[in-house]
Parts: C-alpha cells; sequence; structure tokens
C-alpha cells in the first residue's frame, strides 16, 4: 500500500510488465477499434428487424392480421422509435441526457400503449391472462441478449441498465399490441405492468454480471 | 517499439500530445499505446491504490482498467480528454471492485480489518500516519475518488466532472463532504488537520 502522499509513479516493474503485455496482447487481437457508432448502428438494425419478424410471424400465424398493423401503423412507429432510441443510448459512450432521452421514450411508448386501449372494457379472452405475460417474456429474449451483451461493452450504470430493459421490452409491447385484444386493465397489468417487472428484473441481474470492460 | 507512420524519428510519439496519441491507437498503433501507457500506468496504479486501499485488488484493478482502456477504444470520443477518460474507466473498474469486496462481506471501514501501509508504519508519527490512511479508507468512494482525483492526481473539478459523468458542481460538494467527513474522523485539533493535509498532498 502506498501512503496517500507517495510517488504515483512506484509501479512495481513486474506488475507494469504484466499489466503491459495483457493489454498488448489484447490489441494484437483486434487491433483496428470498432466505432461505437457502427456497433450501435448494427444493434439497432438486428432488433429492428427482431420486431419486424415477431410482427410478421403474428401476421402469418394469423394472431395479428395485416389488416390491424395498418391501424396501429402510429402506435407501432413510436414503440419502434423508443426502441431505436434505447438500444442506441445503451450502445453509445455514457451520457445521462442521451439515456434520459431513451428513458422518456420509453415512458411515451407506454403511454401510448395504455391511451391507445383507454375506454375499451376488459374484453374475456379465451386464453389466460398471464400467457400474455409469458409471450412477452419469450419475445424479448433476443432484444435482451443483445441489450446484455451492449451493457457489458461498459460500465454497468442503473440508468443504463434500466434504458435496456425498456428497450428490450418494447419488443414485446409490439408483439402484445397486434395479438391482444384485450382491454385497457388487462394491458396495465399484463402488458405494461410486465414490461416494468421484467424492466426491474433486468436492473437487478445484470448489476451481478461482469463487463468486458469499465469504459463509460 | 515499432516506429509510427510517417514519424521521422521512432522518439517522435513520445511528445505527442494524448490526442494524437489516442487517435494513432484507436487504429491500432501499438507504440502509440505504449507511450500513454508509459505516461498513466503509474497514476493511474496510485489513483486505484489509494481508492482500494489494497495492493492485490489494485494490481488486478490496474489490469482490468488497461485492457477496458484497449477493448473499449471504440468508444473514445475524439475531443475529450485522454486522461480524463482512462480515469473515468479506472474509477469505474475500482467502484466494481469495492462493490465486489463489499459483497464478500469485508468491511473496509473496520480500522481492524484496514490494510496498514508499511510506508506509514515508517512515517514519523506511524500512529498519526495509519489514523489517515484509516479515515481516508472509511470515507464513502464516491468522496474518495474525488479527493484523489482533485488533491492526489491535480485534476480540475471539471475534469472530474468528465471523469465521473457528474456535474462541477456536483464534484465540489463530494470533495467538500469527503473533506468535512476527514475532518470529523481525525478530529478537530490543528496538529492532526496540519497532518492530515500534509498526508494527502
Amino acid at each position: 500500500m502506498m501512503p496517500l502522499g507517495g510517488d504515483d509513479g512506484a509501479l512495481p516493474a513486474e506488475l507494469r510488465r504484466r499489466v503491459h503485455d495483457a493489454a498488448q496482447a489484447e490489441l494484437r487481437r483486434v487491433p483496428i477499434a470498432t466505432p461505437w457508432q457502427r456497433q450501435a448502428g448494427r444493434a439497432v438494425a438486428a432488433v429492428l428487424a427482431f420486431s419486424a419478424l415477431a410482427l410478421l410471424v403474428c401476421v402469418i400465424a394469423g394472431i395479428g392480421p395485416g389488416a390491424r398493423v395498418g391501424d396501429k401503423a402510429a402506435l407501432l412507429g413510436v414503440l419502434l422509435a423508443a426502441q431505436a432510441v434505447g438500444i442506441w443510448s445503451i450502445a453509445a459512450p455514457f451520457s445521462r441526457r442521451r439515456l434520459g432521452a431513451a428513458v422518456a421514450s420509453a415512458v411515451v411508448a407506454g403511454l401510448a400503449v395504455a391511451l391507445a386501449r383507454a375506454g375499451s372494457s376488459t374484453g374475456a379472452g379465451s386464453s389466460p391472462d398471464w400467457l400474455c405475460s409469458v409471450s412477452h417474456l419469450a419475445v424479448d429474449v433476443v432484444p435482451a441478449g443483445v441489450a446484455l451483451w451492449l451493457l457489458r461493452g461498459g460500465a454497468w450504470h442503473p440508468l443504463r441498465a434500466v434504458a435496456a430493459g425498456l428497450a428490450a421490452g418494447t419488443v414485446g409491447l409490439l408483439v402484445g399490441e397486434i395479438g391482444c385484444e384485450r382491454g385497457v386493465v388487462h394491458v396495465l397489468v399484463y402488458h405494461l405492468g410486465f414490461w416494468l417487472v421484467a424492466a426491474a428484473g433486468f436492473l437487478l441481474a445484470t448489476r451481478r454480471v461482469r463487463p468486458r470492460s469499465f469504459a463509460p | 517499439m515499432r516506429p509510427l507512420a510517417g514519424d521521422v524519428s521512432p522518439l517522435a510519439p513520445v511528445k505527442a500530445s494524448d490526442d494524437v496519441l489516442m487517435a494513432r491507437f484507436c487504429r491500432g498503433d501499438e507504440a502509440a499505446f505504449e507511450v500513454l501507457y508509459a505516461r498513466y500506468a503509474g497514476v493511474v496504479f496510485g489513483f486505484l491504490n489509494r481508492m482500494l486501499h489494497d495492493q492485490a485488488g489494485a494490481e488486478d484493478t490496474l489490469q482490468a482498467t488497461f485492457l477496458s482502456f484497449v477493448r473499449s477504444r471504440g468508444r473514445y470520443e475524439a475531443g475529450t480528454s485522454v486522461r480524463g477518460w482512462l480515469f473515468a474507466i479506472a474509477a469505474n473498474a475500482g467502484r466494481d471492485a469495492l462493490r465486489r469486496r463489499k459483497a464478500r462481506r469485508e468491511d473496509l471501514a473496520d480500522p481492524d480489518s484496514a490494510d496498514v501501509p508499511a510506508d506509514a508504519a515508517a512515517a514519523p508519527d506511524p500512529g498519526l500516519a495509519r489514523d489517515i490512511e484509516v479515515a481516508f479508507a472509511a470515507l464513502p468512494a464516491a468522496e474518495r475518488e474525488a479527493i484523489i482525483l482533485h488533491k492526489i492526481c491535480g485534476f480540475s473539478f471539471e475534469e472530474i466532472a468528465g471523469s465521473l459523468g457528474i456535474t462541477a458542481t456536483a464534484a465540489k460538494v463530494r470533495a467538500h463532504r469527503g473533506y468535512q467527513r476527514l475532518r470529523l474522523l481525525l478530529g478537530e485539533t490543528p496538529e492532526v488537520q496540519d497532518h492530515a493535509k500534509e498526508g494527502l498532498t
């Protein structure tokens, strides 16, 4: 242990060499850095493509008729935009403003989903209510994996983790919007409520995950 | 060391600015990395040593810091202070190490468990030096970081703000609170205060 007023350059030679060799080996492994913008662009494209695929599967399987997709185009656009902003912000270097915008866009998307169902009564479905939450979870796995991979690329921060969890969960909201016609109470509890719980779970789960890098 | 493309002398990068070196490093230039490493490895180790109050932990965290520096150079935004960015990585790695250590239920603030530096024991007043070390280790990590970066590494509050992702005002508040807490921990006698200031600078 170095005294508080000690020499900053007192780095043991063996340690200096060990750390240097490890860093140099890493540099030789990947000599050219990929700019974060390119990485973020790829991640956004991957998640949006997955969302489009999920919608396509819903339409083909008859879960959400193509006409319904057309009717809800504006709402789906808001959800896709929130997804893109969220994924971009967690791939980018840490910025409270950028992450704040991501969380705000997710909140706007959530409110839009709730308002779109406002006034509609709770219709009885043939399947149990919780099935919507399970479906939500199932389609969120892939975007959550992308979000986790991006999160591990930088130092963990609660705001990044919340933005990541919300962005990944919007895919579930998107599919729920097409595949479920139940009323506002069901959407508030089993869609939006579950979305928030899943984001909180993502926050807690990622806290213990060791990042690949501690960069901001 | 491999000469830099376009440089007349292989010694030229030693005089290059951090920004120039970082740009070359991002393009995979090992020589640029060598210079940045030589410039900052020691001071980052000093920062981590003081932050973690644990030699072995500081060694591991130094390696994590420089591995992150290499892996994440694509996240560096041109125009930002290289030193500030590197210390941001070190601070994040240090905080992670502290969090993991806390999770292992090791109490850093416990005077009985705090490491006593050999140099402190050899100081003119080893008891006081030990008190300062223990009081410093008992500070919350955020306050300790602000004091180390400001008082020991010579960062301005604006630079600290950039490194820690906070505002300059918040950095000042953290340092101020840290000094207040140190005063409380060390007692209010002028003699102790003078020694503490010397110890920190």
